[in-house]
């Protein structure tokens, strides 16, 4: 027996729907309809949790709601590791362990890796007992398919780009284009890359979240881009040129006579992208830091006390 | 700007809804019908919404009070992200 086995962990669908063993069908449905109305992803936008929680209360509802599927789930839930040993035993004394159906090895399926629940929403743990196939229909109305959700992570200069993306999503590759002046935890909707929809309905959506890096030089507050820039004494007294970094490179700016510390000077449209805008961007906001020297020599001394003189 | 429009008649038949939830939905001003030459229409663009409504009403027997009261939450809670987000974005810039 492959050794995965022991990582996969057996689920108490009673407890995940707060019942007891011997609660009747209406029982199950009630505590699903009650737990569903909390945990529902429509009911709980953007929150992962939730939509782990109602996977869950699915599953355990799809179990303790269907007769056959509770029977099985209660004859060899806790055991199901030890099935192949109940089989046999059952054989040897003739059939008549625990009075069920038969069950051969084959009705738990292949031993998959573990993977908890995946975006197809349902656990391994349930796969294995009772195998991709003979799943209740359920509902006889078309209704969308799940919606998926996922994050991508750009950098900083990614970001500022239109640029194509990879990503996979429950095995299957899709090519997005992340437009420039996507947002750290913006949110885009692909309609249709979710979970297939049930009796011709359509599959559900995809919710990508970018996460957008911090960037060493610059710092962005909407599409406005913030950097500071060295000034030497000299030229902030006296005024002069001086080279900025910008997300194109480096640009030459006038620095006016008499800058002083800390004070800001604007470049227009040298910032960020503006979102599905093109040609339009944000500012790039200067802020002098004026480097006062430290190993003055003799004759820079001089000059200084000379200067103090004719205050 | 056009809006793309759905037959509502062609729609309920393909996703299996009641006739009575569109006009509920209506009535309770969640969804805003267009009739054009005796034929009823839904923009496509509240689409999205409908299968939402149709969840909470058919998989979670929420009746039209509760999802009109739903629909104003859902939007504060997405006004209340997007106001997060920002201000999270806002606060790493000062950090």
């Amino acid at each position: 027996m492959p050794s995965i086995l022991n990582y996969m962990a057996y689920i108490d669908y009673y407890k995940t729907l707060g019942i007891s063993k011997t609660a009747s069908t209406d029982d199950v449905k009630k505590a699903y309809r009650k737990l569903a109305r909390k945990y529902h992803p429509d009911l709980n936008p953007n929150d992962k949790s939730a939509h782990q929680k109602f996977q869950e209360l699915n599953e355990a509802n799809e179990v303790l709601s269907d007769p056959e599927k509770r029977k099985k789930y209660d004859e060899y839930g806790e055991n199901w590791k030890h099935a192949d040993q109940f089989e046999q035993a059952r054989q040897q004394q003739g059939g008549g362990f625990g009075g069920g159906g038969s069950y051969s090895a084959q009705d738990f399926g292949d031993f998959g890796g573990f993977s908890g629940f995946g975006g197809g929403g349902y656990s391994d743990f349930f796969e294995n007992l009772f195998g991709g196939a003979g799943r209740r229909s359920g509902r006889t109305s078309a209704f969308k398919g799940q919606d998926y959700s996922g994050e991508v992570h750009l950098s900083f200069r990614e970001a500022a780009q239109t640029h194509k993306q990879t990503i996979e999503v429950n095995g299957k590759k899709l090519r997005i284009t992340v437009p420039a002046g996507v947002s750290n935890e913006q949110q885009i909707k692909l309609k249709g890359q979710g979970g297939p929809g049930s009796n011709g309905a359509p599959a559900g959506d995809l919710y990508i979240t970018f996460i957008v890096q911090s960037d060493p030089v610059f710092k962005r507050n909407g599409n406005d881009l913030y950097v500071n820039a060295d000034v030497d004494v000299y030229t902030a007294v006296l005024g002069g040129e001086l080279l900025i970094d910008t997300l194109d490179g480096k640009v030459k700016m006038k620095v006016k006579p008499g800058t002083q510390p800390g004070s800001k000077a604007r470049l227009k449209e040298k910032g960020f992208p503006v979102y599905k805008k093109e040609g339009q961007f944000g500012d790039l906001i200067v802020t002098y830091n004026v480097q006062v020297p430290t190993n003055l020599t003799e004759k820079q001394k001089k000059l200084f006390e000379e200067l103090k003189q004719t205050k | 700007m056009d809006t793309e429009l759905i037959i509502i008649k062609e729609y309920i038949q393909q996703a299996n809804i009641e006739p009575q939830f569109i006009a509920l939905l209506e009535e309770n001003g969640l969804i805003h019908i267009q009739e054009m030459d005796n034929e009823r229409y839904l923009p496509a663009d509240e689409l999205t919404e409908v299968e939402r409504y149709a969840r909470l009403y058919y998989d979670l027997s929420i009746n039209m009070e509760g999802i009109d009261a739903i629909h104003h939450l859902l939007d504060r809670i997405y006004a209340l992200q997007d106001e997060m987000r920002t201000l999270r974005n806002q606060l790493r810039f000062l950090e």
